[in-house]
This record gives structure tokens, sequence and C-alpha cells, in this order.
């Protein structure tokens, strides 16, 4: 029953992410440029997932994409959180040298700690905990400064509560992951977990899709 | 399939710590959400008090203005005029007693100095609170302010008034006339009008007042520029008599404005 759940809440997730990129590409010259920075994220996620399926049905090991795929939120999302932060340039250079040094880390982690074939807990742990405290830090940041009314600001909040809810959400899923599998707790025992997981995935892009979709809809008077 | 303790246990844990964070996520989610809605409900509060306080502020400098117009007006006219009279008079008797002609011419250019000074005065005093205003009412004194503007100037200038009399209380004349007043010396000093209509209509239970020029107009909600004190003026002394306006222009395609006050 959990696998159904899983695989009826994956294809649920997976039509919102391609209305997502569809409605990122498409409609990129309305978004606002915070807004629409996420394309970066939503494609790597698309690509990612259809490469992960693909895999799956050939009977392939699919976990190295898990690797890339961390990698690849931690600069999208770290382009992003630039961009809501409005760095000045020297704190943007350090901000990007955070990043790109947090990067190498994760490549060094794959090769020498958690092995492509497996999951790597201590690189989507660093990962999540970072977004965490950059969606924290977006909130207390600001507070009294956002008027909640204007359409960008609204879709920029509700992709920070989107980040801040499904990387929380699916902390302890990723963080023991590897040891779920060194305890030998057994797939079947797992999928309550990967319906969670799925679950956020689509309130995580249905979020993501309201927040493109304010913008849209009350368009900018010039 | 049967799980070990340990294999429970670790499950467990993160069911509780999947529960345990989105739990957080949400908290601190809804506690930012409403406490960013109080603190910008109370930062508008805030601005609303501020804008009030200005209007107030506004209010008062026009009443205050006001008073010291009317003021001046009587001062100009019973002191200053009647004074001026009495030189005049002075002058006439000292004429009679009998002068030599050197005397004589300089008579002729005091006289002619005392009327002039008495016709500034008087201009003065009547451009400070028109008496007509107050005597004829609010449909002949616009016809009065109508004519001077024809005088001073080449625009088609057009006024039309529904009915002569009309029973107004004071405050609310004298405001429509300020205002009137100011919609005309804007047009004459920025509209580059070359057409202007005004109507004084008496509706069954209200008054309206429309202006309406072919200027090159302007846009009233521009960002980033202030409106000019006239317009604030307009606004202010339409909401101390407790009147309907509206006003409508477009860059290129002249400037409409409309009162009206309406009485039950």
């Amino acid at each position: 029953m959990y696998q159904n759940l899983a695989l009826l809440f994956g294809k649920v997730y997976l039509v919102i992410l391609v209305v997502n990129v569809l409605l990122v590409l498409l409609l990129y010259r309305r978004l606002p440029v915070k807004v629409r920075s996420i394309w970066f994220f939503l494609l790597g996620s698309l690509a990612t997932d259809l490469a992960s399926r693909w895999l799956f049905y050939q009977g392939e090991n699919n976990l190295f994409l898990l690797h890339i795929y961390t990698l690849w939120e931690l600069l999208a999302w770290g382009w992003f959180f630039n961009l809501v932060f409005g760095h000045a340039s020297k704190a943007q250079r350090q901000f990007f040298a955070g990043i790109g040094g947090l990067g190498i880390l994760l490549v060094l982690n794959s090769i020498f700690l958690e092995p492509v074939t497996g999951f790597n807990s201590n690189a989507k742990t660093l990962v999540q905990v970072l977004l965490v405290g950059f969606a924290i830090r977006y909130f207390f940041l600001a507070f009294g400064k956002i008027d909640l009314t204007k359409a960008a600001v609204q879709a920029v909040t509700f992709i920070n509560f989107a980040v801040l809810l499904y990387y929380s959400g699916t902390l302890f899923i990723f963080m023991f992951s590897r040891l779920l599998k060194e305890y030998g707790v057994a797939s079947v025992q797992q999928h309550g977990l990967w319906v969670i997981n799925a679950l956020l995935l689509v309130v995580f892009h249905l979020l993501i899709f309201i927040s493109l979709w304010i913008p849209l809809r009350r368009r900018p008077k010039f | 399939m049967d799980t070990t303790p340990a294999q429970t246990e670790i499950l467990t844990t993160i069911f509780i710590g999947i529960f345990i964070m989105l739990l957080l996520a949400l908290a601190f989610a809804l506690f930012f959400y409403f406490s960013q809605r109080k603190f910008q409900a109370q930062q508008i509060a805030a601005q609303e008090l501020e804008i009030a306080h200005r209007e107030q502020l506004l209010l008062a400098s026009i009443q205050s203005q006001e008073e010291e117009r009317q003021r001046l007006a009587r001062e100009l006219h019973d002191e200053v005029g009647s004074k001026l009279n009495v030189i005049n008079l002075g002058l006439h008797q000292l004429k009679k007693q009998g002068a030599t002609n050197e005397a004589q011419q300089s008579f002729q250019d005091l006289f002619g100095l005392v009327r002039m000074t008495t016709e500034t005065t008087r201009r003065i005093a009547h451009d400070l609170l028109p008496p007509t205003l107050e005597k004829f009412g609010l449909p002949v004194a616009l016809e009065e302010l109508c004519d001077q503007y024809r005088q001073s100037s080449p625009v088609a200038l057009d006024y039309e008034f529904s009915e002569r009399d009309i029973p107004l209380d004071a405050l609310v004349a004298l405001n429509f006339f300020r205002v009137a007043q100011e919609l005309l010396s804007n047009a004459y000093k920025y509209s580059q009008a070359t057409a202007i209509k005004i109507t004084l209509h008496l509706k069954p239970n209200a008054l309206e007042l429309a202006y309406q020029d072919n200027g090159i107009g302007f846009d009233p909600n521009a960002r980033g520029q202030q409106k000019g004190m006239g317009l604030k003026n307009i606004e202010s002394r339409m909401r101390t008599i407790q009147a309907d306006y509206r006003l409508d222009s477009t860059p290129g395609r002249g400037t409409a404005f409309t009162a009206q006050k309406t009485w039950s």
C-alpha cells in the first residue's frame, strides 16, 4: 500500500514539476528576477527525476544521481538565496566562495566517504541544514521590512516557506537513509518514509507553483 | 517481515524527527506570517495617524489663512479705506482754502495718489475676500472671477450656472469659490489650455461644480511626483465641507474636476 502511495505521489509530483518548468521557461520574462532564478533548480530536478525513473525501469542503480542532484541543489539554491539576500559585491564573493567550498566538500565526500552507489547522508544533511538555515535567515531579515501585499514579495516568501517545509521535513529521512541500509532495514519497511518524502515533494512543488502563479496573476502596472 | 528493536528504534526516531521538524517549520512560518501582519497593521495605523495629523494641520492652516484674509480685508476696507477718504476730504478742504499755482499742481498729484491708493486697497481687499460672494452669492462671484480672467487672457473661458440664487452655507460657498479660484489659477499658470469650461449646477439635493480644460494635463498618480500644494488645498477644502470630488487628468488630454456637495 505504501509503495503504491509513494508511486502515486511521485507521479503527481512529476506533473506539478513539469507544469512549473513550463511556467518558468515560457513566462520567464513576466516573472520577477528572484522568482525566475529557480528555473535552474527546477530544470535540474526534472532532468534528475526523469533520469532516475529511466534507470529504475532499466533495473540500474540510480543513487549516483542523488549525489549529482545534491550538488545541483546546493548551487541552484545558492544562486537563488544570493539574489534574495541582495548581497553587496564583497559579501557576494564570500557567499559564492562558501558555496563553492561546500560543493568541493560534497565531491570529496562522494569520492572518499560515501560512494556514489549508495546514499549520501552526510552531504544531503549538510545541504539541507544549510538551506533550512538560509530560509530562516530570510524570514529574520524580512521581518518588518517586506510588504506582503506585493506579488513579488509574496512569491519569494512562498518559495522560502516551501524550502523551509520540505528540507526540514525530509531532513531526518536523508540523514538516516544510509544508516537504515547499514542497519539492514528492509526497503518495504522504509516505504512509509518515502511516502512522506513524496508527499512533501508534492507540497513543495505546489508551493513553488503558487509562487510562480502569484506574479503572473497580478501583473505589475506600468 | 519482523524488525529488530534497533531497527524499530531508528524508524521511530526518524518519524518523530520528521514530525518535530515539520511542526517547527510550520510554527515558525505561521509565527512569521502573523507577526508580520500585525507589524504591518501597526505600521499602516501609524501612517494613517500621521496622514490624519498632517491633514488636520493643513485644515487648520487653511482655516487660519481664511480668517487672516477676512481680517486683512476688513482692516483694509474699514481702516485704510476710510482713512484714505478722510485724507481725500482734508486735501479738498485745503485746496478750497486757496493755494498758489505750484501748490495746486501738488494737490492734483496728491489727489491722483490717493485715488490710486484707494483703488489698490479696494482691489487687494476684494482679492482677499470678494464682497460679491457675501453680497450676491457663489454663482455671481464665480461670474465675476471668470470676467477678471477673461479680461487678462485670450483663453476661451465659458461659465454657466443653473440658478442665480442658491441658498448656501457661507463656508461651502467660500470653499467652492476658492477651489474654482485655485483651478483657474493652475490652468492659467501651467495647463496651456485654450478653452476652459466651468459649470455650477444646482440639483434637487446637491450642488455640483464642474471644471474642464483642454490643456496639457498631468498624471495625478505619477510616482515620485508629489502633489502640489494647490491640489492638496483643493482636497483639504473639499474634505472640510464633506464634499465629494473627482479629479481626472491624463498627460495631453486636459483636466476635469467635479465637486459635489449633497444635503438631505
